[in-house]
């Protein structure tokens, strides 16, 4: 890991060379071991080391972006070259506002495990061993991933603002698959290693890829659904795409404009963004260097703000959140740290209170089919299930899904006690199983 | 040292200390995207970046490493970490990988390029730019409007302990543009020449007047603004037409991914899932009607997906995949070749210096056929047709998909009648494709761009073709999606 010192030191030594009014630069990057396994060994095991530099200039409101993945004298000069001819030759950014000031911004002590990192292939290798010998004494095909990594974010401007924060991470993916179209599924991530429970949820899944065995076609229609986290994970990223963007949110085009305040959801819904929460930790300010604290994007049913910029809260009348992306953020801010907060139930508890229904163990490659209704679309993956008589009766083939992100929150049933942590496409996020009503499923994957 | 120097000095000390095969990929890559939207610039990010990426084969298991710094010392770390990796892999329950020894091939490769797009001035790219997204804004009703451009030039040496040298240049270029109109419950866009970001391909700036950007600007913002009033696609059984970057995303996510032999193997069990084209299929299986004729062909000018030689040192080709609708190849490598008695086929491809090879498409292709596509329409009587892209979902086998496009044609009686919003359509692949009834025929055929197929753990980014005219497929369920 490039260390607080050294980062200071290029960032300093970049902001140097840059004769534009005003310069930011930011470095982040990290290492990645992923020890993968496939047919029950271990097919792919990989080291990657890669770090980016990125330099924003601007000369008035002339405003250039580049970014290099070597930063030693002369490579480091010459980025910084390149933004500066491309912002020159520019057209003003109108939206452009100035770059922020000098603040405190504390750095996260604990986020950096040295034994994360040092975790080594060997002891990966052992650490699967296990999983795999019962796998194929099952007569089981195992299939997933066991990585640790570290990733960091440093950022600083020409008037003076500097931020750093490493952190570590550990992730363990798991597929189980069993002789007929049987399939399960476990995921675990967090910034600590030895929280990684590789051998609980193998053993878990195996199980369940055993029972998933020779599914049957379920009439589409509108169930009630439990919803493991690894599925509730899916709508809630919609969630927070088609709903909380600053720049979406000011162009009218999400769900939530004109809603502000508005009750939409269960009362039971509440959705945070806050890098500080354990299951989603993540550095405590954005790609501008704007501190970083708790939002509330929706409480108790109702939507209380939206994610913004420093371009996107100019432009809007309001402040930045600390939402920034990467430059030049061509999308805009988003929310990248979410909680969907926790309710009472125990999953089991949602299964045994439902007469007639299907358990869900994924949601997969779901896409938006109306933006502003919110109407998403996917297909379960992993392990479908009936529900009848609180028990799980039947397993089921893979089903279609299409329904409103909107009403899936409005017509929430009940809502589990534990939040389990994910990897999305804007950061990280952690959910707790839902159970809701009238969800639509429309079509069977099934050949014909 | 120079490059050929410390690739061929990876391999030769991977072989000294136990690799039985050893390949280093030496990576330089230059891009620069720029985005205009509402006549404003939105971002100009220029990236360079180097790398070198170390695969070796010890004790029948692979290893990968790979390093930014080219120094001579970094270089024989990530040799040695690349052989711990394997020898980690190489002690659990592995299947010795076997690769059979191939001729080396020492070459040179570069994609035909005439104007450097990295030569020309900013200001020219950006006038181009602003000149065709402001004939948008001019059209009333229009929310805001995007312009973007996407330029990048690969340089690459491959060697191998085969005693291949291969150098390639690739440069690949792309340009499009998209007109948004917003209601207090709509939001409607339309793209030209496609959607997501537009047109690429492997050419030089020479590609970008040529995409007739500015000539169709006000033409896809007004249908935009009519979108926000147009009756909503009908619900029913229909014939679908589709053409364009629409048909090109049908043959990549229900042919083209389902033919990648790792997925068949269970090598994406965990993340992009397998395929329900399983070995036994293979020249056994009636994917299509008889006039569905696709092929996999990295040599195709022009495609996104076009290459001299793959990642593992194989010459590009062109290879069936689907022939007169039967189901007849895969898309492999020389790993997942093995003990299935069939050779690779060239389409081992790695995203940049820092990832290791996987099995990738090239340009799958949908070969035209003998119809013009106004006989197509002419001899519908109640249907749809899509050309541009807005939403995509399928399985994890490939088999049941639900599309939907920016603008439906709704076509009657053999006319077109007019303009539908939010145009959805569903299937089983293999259904879907047999009820396929006529392909336009070579006038209305060209090679779309997907620069953004994920796949790999960890994931990998590929840009891949798809050479497409019309087809026409009956019986389709259209307007899915609004369930009550
Ligand atoms: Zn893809």
């Amino acid at each position: 890991m490039l260390n607080k010192k050294k980062a200071e030191q290029i960032l300093a030594e970049a902001i140097r060379y840059s004769p534009a009014d005003e310069t930011e630069v930011i470095l982040s990057g990290g290492k990645t071991f992923s020890t993968r396994f496939t047919n029950n060994y271990i097919s792919q095991n990989g080291a990657q080391k890669e770090y980016d530099l990125t330099v924003r200039v601007a000369f008035g409101q002339q405003v250039g972006v580049a970014s290099c993945n070597l930063f030693d004298g002369d490579n480091l000069k010459q980025v910084v070259d390149k933004a500066c001819l491309a912002a020159r030759h520019s057209k003003p950014d109108l939206d452009w506002t100035s770059v922020l000031e000098p603040r405190e911004t504390p750095e996260m002590q604990d986020a950096y495990l040295q034994e994360t990192i040092d975790y080594t292939p060997s002891e990966k290798a052992e650490r699967l061993a296990p999983i795999l010998k019962k796998s194929i004494e099952r007569g089981l095909t195992s299939a997933g991933m066991l990585v640790n990594g570290d990733q960091m974010l440093t950022m600083m401007n020409s008037k003076g603002l500097f931020a750093y924060q490493s952190l570590t991470s550990a992730s363990f993916t798991y597929t189980a698959m069993a002789p007929h179209q049987g399939s399960a599924w476990a995921e675990f991530h967090s910034h600590d290693m030895r929280e990684v429970e590789v051998e609980t949820l193998a053993d878990q899944a195996m199980e369940r890829a055993l029972l998933s065995q020779n599914p049957v076609a379920a009439e589409p229609g509108a169930y009630t659904v439990v919803l493991a986290p690894s599925a509730v994970i899916e709508l809630v990223e919609f969630l927070n795409y088609l709903g909380f963007g600053g720049m979406a949110y000011q162009e009218n085009r999400t769900f939530t404009a004109g809603k502000m305040g508005e009750k939409l959801f269960d009362e039971r819904i509440s959705l945070i963004d806050n890098p500080f929460v354990k299951e989603v930790l993540g550095p405590g300010f954005d790609y501008e260097g704007h501190p970083k604290q708790a939002l509330a994007l929706i409480e108790n049913g109702v939507i209380k703000n939206v994610a913004y910029d420093r371009r996107m809260a100019q432009k809007s009348g309001v402040k930045s959140t600390g939402h920034a992306l990467m430059p030049p953020a061509t999308m805009g801010p988003f929310p990248t740290h979410i909680v969907l907060q926790p309710g009472q139930d125990s999953l089991d508890s949602m299964i045994a209170s439902t007469e007639r229904g299907i358990y869900v163990t994924r949601l997969w490659y779901s896409n938006v089919v109306d933006p502003k209704q919110a109407i998403i679309t996917g297909m379960t993956r992993d392990g479908t299930f009936m529900i009848e008589d609180g028990k799980l009766s039947k397993p089921l083939r893979n089903m279609r899904y299409n329904e409103s992100v909107i009403k899936a929150f409005a017509n929430v049933e009940a809502l589990g006690d534990r939040i389990y942590a994910f990897h999305g496409y804007f950061g990280k996020l952690a959910v707790p199983a839902l159970k809701l009503r009238d969800f639509h499923f429309t079509g069977v994957s099934q050949e014909a | 040292m120079i490059e050929r120097d410390l690739a061929q000095l990876a391999v030769d000390t991977a072989l000294q200390r136990g690799a039985t095969y050893a390949d280093a990929r030496i990576i330089r890559l230059q891009t620069e995207q720029l985005d205009i939207r509402n006549g404003n610039v939105n971002g100009i990010r220029q990236h360079l970046e180097v790398g070198i990426g170390i695969r070796v084969l010890v004790d029948g298991a692979w290893g990968f490493a790979a390093n930014p710094d080219l120094k001579k010392s970094k270089v024989e770390i990530a040799v040695d970490r690349a052989i711990a990796l394997a020898r980690d892999s190489a002690h659990l329950y592995h299947k010795p990988v076997v690769l059979a020894r191939r001729a080396p091939i020492v070459t040179v490769w570069k994609s035909p390029c005439e104007i450097d797009p990295f030569g020309v001035a900013l200001e020219e790219k950006l006038n181009f730019l602003f000149a065709a997204e402001e004939e948008m804004r001019r059209v009333k009703g229009i929310a805001f409007t995007e312009a973007g451009m996407d330029l990048w030039k690969e340089w690459q040496l491959f060697v191998n302990s085969d005693g291949s040298q291969i150098e390639q240049e690739i440069v690949q270029t792309g340009s499009g543009l998209s007109a948004t109109a917003v209601s207090d419950t709509d939001v409607q866009s339309r793209s030209f020449p496609s959607s997501f970001g537009g047109q690429f391909k492997s050419a030089g700036y020479e590609l970008i007047p040529m995409l007739n950007l500015k000539d169709n600007a006000q033409r896809i913002a007004e249908e935009a603004v009519q979108l926000l009033s147009a009756k909503a696609c009908p619900a029913g059984e229909k014939t679908l037409i589709l053409g364009g970057s629409q048909l090109a995303l049908q043959v990549h996510e229900s042919c083209g991914h389902p033919v990648e032999f790792d997925r068949v193997l269970g090598h994406e069990a965990d993340f992009a899932g397998t395929s329900f084209l399983t070995p036994e299929k293979r020249n056994n299986f009636q994917y299509g009607s008889e006039i569905v004729n696709m092929v996999a062909d990295a040599t195709a000018p022009g495609g996104l997906g076009t290459f001299g030689y793959d990642d593992e040192g194989t010459p590009a080709q062109k290879s069936d995949i689907i022939k007169d609708g039967r189901f007849v190849g895969y898309l492999m490598s020389r790993e997942t070749a093995e003990g299935f008695e069939m050779e690779s086929n060239g389409t081992m491809r790695a995203q940049g210096w820092n990832h290791t090879p996987i099995v990738r498409m090239t340009n799958i292709n949908l070969l035209p056929g003998n119809w013009e596509l106004e006989e197509m329409i002419a001899s519908t009587e109640d249907g749809i047709m899509i050309s541009d892209n807005r939403s995509w979902s399928i399985d994890d086998k490939r088999l049941n998909f639900q599309f939907g496009g920016e603008l439906g044609w709704e076509i009657k009686g053999g006319k077109i009648v007019g303009m539908v919003k939010n145009p959805t359509y569903t299937g089983i692949t293999p259904q879907f494709w047999r009820s396929c009834d006529a392909i336009a025929n070579q006038n209305h055929y060209q090679i779309w761009g997907t620069p953004n197929c994920g796949k790999g753990q960890p994931m990998q980014v590929a840009r891949v073709g798809h050479g497409v005219s019309f087809a026409r497929f009956q019986n389709v369920k259209v307007g899915v999606g609004y369930a009550e």
